[in-house]
């Protein structure tokens, strides 16, 4: 048996974030600069009583009510976050609860950001591959607004909350015929960029800041220690070095070109970064999806979002091969290629 | 077609000097080596990006932002870019 994904649903919070709003707060920065700088025009908001589970669970209700899949049929839940409603229990085992899922299935939350999609993939195809499962629910559930300072617009302008719920089957396939629906994998980890998407505070080196104080950047960006803190200029550099190198291993594993690729989506991190990363590696543009005007950069749900919005658009047809590489806090990256066979079993 | 990187290119300030202009939003020929970067009308965290765009795009190198954050004047800048290019030549 091999893992293929049957269905991508996601929920998005109903507040928007527009760029009018920020330019009113961020006096120098036009709402048409924002538009041109990050690609974003809007981004979703979780309100303050709408945590990671709430938009997984509507993202699992979504997908279940497109009939692809009976609930009592999963049999395992992975949910990736970095926002969980509590420190414990599991995100995902209070998932399993609110959506009626099986006691028998197996639930667990991982801890990844823009890499996680991917990284969740690897997961749900080894747990189908080796017979643990038939059934994965993979969701990727997000609310970093909620870490986000008001004056910090080097990520107000750039993250939206979301979640996205991807149905993960195991399905009879032709070997001979028909390559891999998901696979092989690219990972990649370099700790050493920890310091440069990070909340600081808040976790158990230090649960409250000694110095509760605001601080500012060169940039004139204000936030605490307990906010959420972008290099992006780092961040930037990472990307141009991993990204890719990782597109080109990938490649190289699989002994495809570019050419036999129909369909390219990057983690949507924002327009400036993706637009130079698709010239660096010369993909055509008509293959290279750009798919966060609307909803700004999800982390870890960018990448199903953009899937999703390519297959309802017809962009994404069956039988296309898609490649799909997340990269981002941890440093962490990881690349894959799909083989888009949605609603087959 | 598959992607490869180029090697690391020596810098032709004739050539680059005008794309950090036009980067920084400077008229043509008006940059000023001792010109304060912070200083400049148009600088901020997305111009940080632009010129490490540049310098990846021209020049194929990957700067160090923490290294071209801290450049007080934009002699510094293009210094701390050539010496850059020219580690990775080696």
């Amino acid at each position: 048996m091999k893992a293929s994904i049957a269905a991508i649903t996601y929920r998005l919070p109903e507040a928007v974030l527009s760029n009018d709003e920020l330019a009113a707060r961020f006096s120098d920065w036009s709402p048409e600069k924002i538009q041109e700088k990050t690609g974003i025009t809007e981004r979703h908001i979780a309100r303050r009583d709408e945590c990671a589970s709430d938009l997984a669970v509507e993202a699992c209700q979504k997908l279940f009510e497109s009939n692809i899949c009976r609930r009592e049929d999963i049999d395992y839940l992975l949910l990736c976050t970095q926002t969980p409603d509590y420190f414990l229990p599991t995100t995902a085992c209070v998932v399993q609860d609110r959506l009626g899922l099986p006691t028998a299935c197996g639930a667990l939350d991982f801890n990844l950001g823009c890499s996680g999609f991917v990284y969740g993939l690897g997961l749900a195809k080894g747990l189908v591959e080796t017979g643990q499962a038939k059934n994965v629910l993979l969701v990727t559930a997000e609310t970093y607004s909620k870490f986000i300072h008001e004056n910090d617009r080097s990520v107000r302008t750039i993250f939206g909350d979301g979640a996205a719920a991807t149905l993960i089957q195991a399905v009879q396939i032709d070997e001979e015929i028909s390559d891999e629906p998901i696979g092989p994998f690219i990972y990649g980890t370099d700790g050493r960029g920890a310091k440069n998407l990070i909340v600081p505070v808040g976790g158990m080196r230090e649960r409250v800041a000694s110095d509760s104080g605001m601080q500012a950047d060169a940039f004139g960006n204000e936030r605490t220690s307990a906010n959420i803190y972008m290099n992006g200029g780092e961040i930037f550099s990472f990307t141009l070095r991993a990204v890719p190198k990782a597109v080109d291993q990938l490649l190289e594993k699989t002994g495809l070109d570019l050419d036999d690729v129909d369909l390219v989506v990057f983690h949507q991190a924002n327009r400036y970064m993706l637009d130079h990363l698709q010239k660096k590696i010369k993909i055509p543009e008509d293959k290279f999806v750009i798919a966060m005007e609307q909803v700004g950069n999800t982390v870890s749900s960018t990448i199903p979002i953009a899937l999703s919005d390519a297959a309802a658009s017809g962009r994404l047809k069956d039988g296309q091969r898609v490649m799909v590489v997340g990269f981002g806090v941890g440093y962490s990256w990881a690349a894959t290629i799909i083989r888009w066979r949605m609603g087959c079993q | 077609m598959r992607y490869k990187s180029l090697e690391g290119k020596t810098v032709n300030r004739d050539e680059f000097v005008p794309q950090l202009e036009q980067v920084l939003e400077i008229s043509p020929g008006t940059l000023r080596e001792d010109q304060e970067v912070r200083d400049l009308e148009h600088w901020d965290s997305l111009k940080l990006l632009e010129i490490i765009a540049l310098a990846d795009e021209q020049l194929e190198v990957q700067m160090d932002a923490d290294y071209l954050s801290k450049c007080v004047t934009v002699g510094d800048m293009l210094k701390l870019i050539e010496d850059t290019a020219a580690r990775k030549k080696v």
